[in-house]
């Protein structure tokens, strides 16, 4: 009995040792609830002062600076996995279907184009950006491997890139002149140049990171597991 | 020299081999994903010097074995319906060996078109014991517990399932009723008797759900825990002259008995930080309708109240190190076929897996010691054993 005491008092200690070495880890500066069922990307409209998330299970939502649900998008897809603003467009990828939604603000859908890639079918497209200063759309796959497609806003592919940043890549911002990478499977935060390099990488204390944006000050990311959204100060970035 | 010609030959190959992703069509509604899986180790067994003292002569399971050489189609349509199609060409090729395994391992199809529950019909895993429905390449070990790998009750069957979840996915329930026949249900003809077997299921999760896995690959940073309860009920009776199918009662006979039978279990995981553990307990009512049924021992009423309990469990704490990209797990299990007989068995494993690529290209290594044997139930004629082999995921 005291032999088996020692092994779970020593097996604690030892977690507690190497979560300790981790200087790098982060800590949100609030937590709220997200009332859309498992979040898998957000996006911020700096101009109406709304967010923008879509559901793993193919639904957009508009919500205000309170996270409350302004409004549900009519059309449903499959699995929605991500979303970004781009010239007016609330832009979604949807990973099993193949699919790039835009929609206007007021959430109809405006047009779909398709993704021709064969890869697993979450291993798909799982996250899209806007780079508003090169006007290019940056689309990234989930894992083995990571490719990332850089489009020009009518999603023409103008390059094709692999890049080893993570075990997975949930979610990708762009934010200014630099790019922000989520990994799920290895709970870090990782921004690159333009060119993809890394320049620092953060782990976050957060199950299941899906989708990240930048408002004016913070930095937040929902779980889709926990159905949280968690906010940090965005100078730490 | 020519041996190790081949064997930095082979290491070079497993080094080197590319990673074949897997396939998905789509349709914008209908997609359809093809995965395979492939695995072969090599057993070793430590032979006692005699059995019942007789000499061992034969040691047939030192030996490599094609474990798994499996395909799978996964298709979707919108979100309203789901199939799945698995075989295991492996378990197909030696089916004469074994025809517990008939190879098919899932094929199904799910209705999601329902607010109050989803609805699965066809053949694959029943909802009963955390451990039988974790996949299995997610594992650091070449076996599962002998309480959950299938000779104590059937993994498989081919029935109607309903579920569900609520909470966030923290809560999920399964109800359903299957042939009660196990993986022979899919040969053709129910028993004799023309009864099903029901299940149910309910896990629930805190903080978040809890993913059938057994392995915290993705390093939680809280504490997360999982407690599942499950049961199964059949009540099947024989006339006179009539049999079970062949094979449809397993190695201990437990899986279908003529007569009553509730089985109920619980099971409680844990994971943090790289740790995590699983514990799992069965319990097993058997009632045979026959005063004179083997499960009985051949005791008399009065002694037995006319039924038998069976039942085990399992008990398993792994540690994964992910910058060394390696699992550690340890396994006690206990086991006892019949009360009414004397005896029952322990035995521990320890299974250690380096992953060359995730779970999809895993080196893995298990160790058997068995520390106590039920020698009038089921007698062993080896007291360790070791496997090593590799494990390849086409995804």
């Amino acid at each position: 009995m005291i032999k088996i005491k020692f092994v779970i008092v020593s097996l604690i200690g030892l977690m507690i040792a190497i979560s300790s070495f981790k200087s790098d880890k982060i800590k949100p500066t609030k937590t709220i609830n997200v009332l859309v069922k498992e979040p898998s990307g957000i996006a911020y409209d700096e101009i109406e002062n709304v967010f923008y998330i879509v559901s793993d299970n193919g639904k957009l939502y508009k919500l205000n600076r309170s996270f409350e649900i302004i409004k549900k998008a009519p059309h449903n897809g499959i699995d929605f996995e991500d979303v970004c603003l781009a010239n007016n467009y609330v832009i979604v990828t949807d990973e099993t279907a193949r699919k790039i939604l835009f929609f206007d603000k007021e959430l109809n859908l405006v047009s779909i184009k398709n993704i021709s890639y064969s890869g697993g079918r979450n291993k798909g497209v799982e996250s899209i950006t806007f780079n508003e200063k090169a006007n290019q759309l940056v689309l990234v796959t989930e894992k083995e491997p990571i490719y990332i497609f850089i489009c020009d806003e009518e999603l023409i592919e103008e390059n094709t890139l692999e890049v080893n940043l993570a075990g997975d890549i949930s979610s990708l911002t762009y934010h200014k002149g630099s790019y922000y990478f989520l990994s799920d499977d290895d709970r870090k935060l990782i921004k690159t140049d333009l060119t993809f390099n890394k320049i620092d990488e953060w782990s976050l204390p957060i199950v299941n990171p899906e989708g990240l944006t930048f408002n004016k000050d913070q930095l937040i990311v929902v779980s889709d597991d926990l159905q949280k959204a968690y906010f940090f100060d965005a100078t730490n970035f | 020299m020519k041996t190790q010609h081949i064997f930095i030959t082979a290491i070079m190959l497993i080094c080197s081999f590319p990673m074949i992703s897997q396939l998905s069509l789509s349709n914008g509604k209908h997609s359809l994903e093809i995965t395979g899986m492939m695995s072969t180790y090599y057993n070793y067994r430590f032979y006692k010097d005699s059995l019942n003292g007789a000499p061992i002569q034969d040691f047939k399971k030192n030996r490599f074995k094609l474990k798994d050489a499996q395909i799978q189609f996964e298709g979707r349509y919108g979100n309203t319906y789901e199939y799945e199609l698995q075989f295991d060409l492996a378990d197909i090729a030696s089916i004469g060996e074994d025809p517990t395994n008939p190879g098919l391992m899932d094929a199904y199809f799910m209705y999601k078109g329902l607010s109050w529950f989803n609805v699965s019909l066809g053949y694959g895993k029943t909802p009963y014991s955390r451990s039988s429905l974790t996949p299995f390449i997610y594992s650091a070990y070449w076996q599962r517990a002998q309480i959950s790998r299938g000779e104590f009750f059937g993994r498989r069957d081919i029935g109607l399932t309903l579920s569900q979840d609520y909470w966030k996915q923290r809560i999920n329930i399964y109800l359903g009723a299957y042939t009660g026949l196990g993986e022979i249900g899919i040969k053709g003809d129910n028993d004799a008797s023309g009864k099903l077997e029901y299940i149910g299921r309910m896990d629930i999760a805190y903080p978040s759900r809890f993913r059938y896995r057994e392995i915290d690959d993705k390093i939680s940073p809280i504490p997360m825990f999982a407690v599942g309860f499950n049961g199964r009920y059949a009540n099947k009776i024989l006339a006179d002259g009539e049999e079970f199918p062949e094979f449809s009662q397993g190695e201990f006979e437990t899986k279908v008995i003529s007569g009553e039978k509730l089985t109920y279990g619980l099971d409680f995981a844990f994971q943090y930080m790289g740790l995590s553990g699983l514990v799992e307990v069965h319990q097993m009512k058997l009632t045979p309708n026959d005063t004179l049924s083997p499960l009985l021992a051949g005791l008399s009423g009065e002694q037995t109240g006319g039924y038998a309990y069976s039942g085990g469990m399992s008990a398993q704490l792994s540690y994964y190190i992910k910058p060394a990209q390696t699992i550690f797990s340890a396994r006690w299990e206990q086991l006892n076929i019949n009360d009414l007989i004397e005896g029952e068995s322990q035995r521990l494993s320890i299974a250690m897996a380096y992953q060359l690529k995730g779970f999809n290209s895993m080196i893995k290594v298990q160790y058997f010691h068995i520390l106590q044997e039920e020698e009038l139930i089921d007698p062993l004629n080896w007291t360790n054993q070791i496997r090593i082999g590799w494990q390849y995921l086409l995804r």
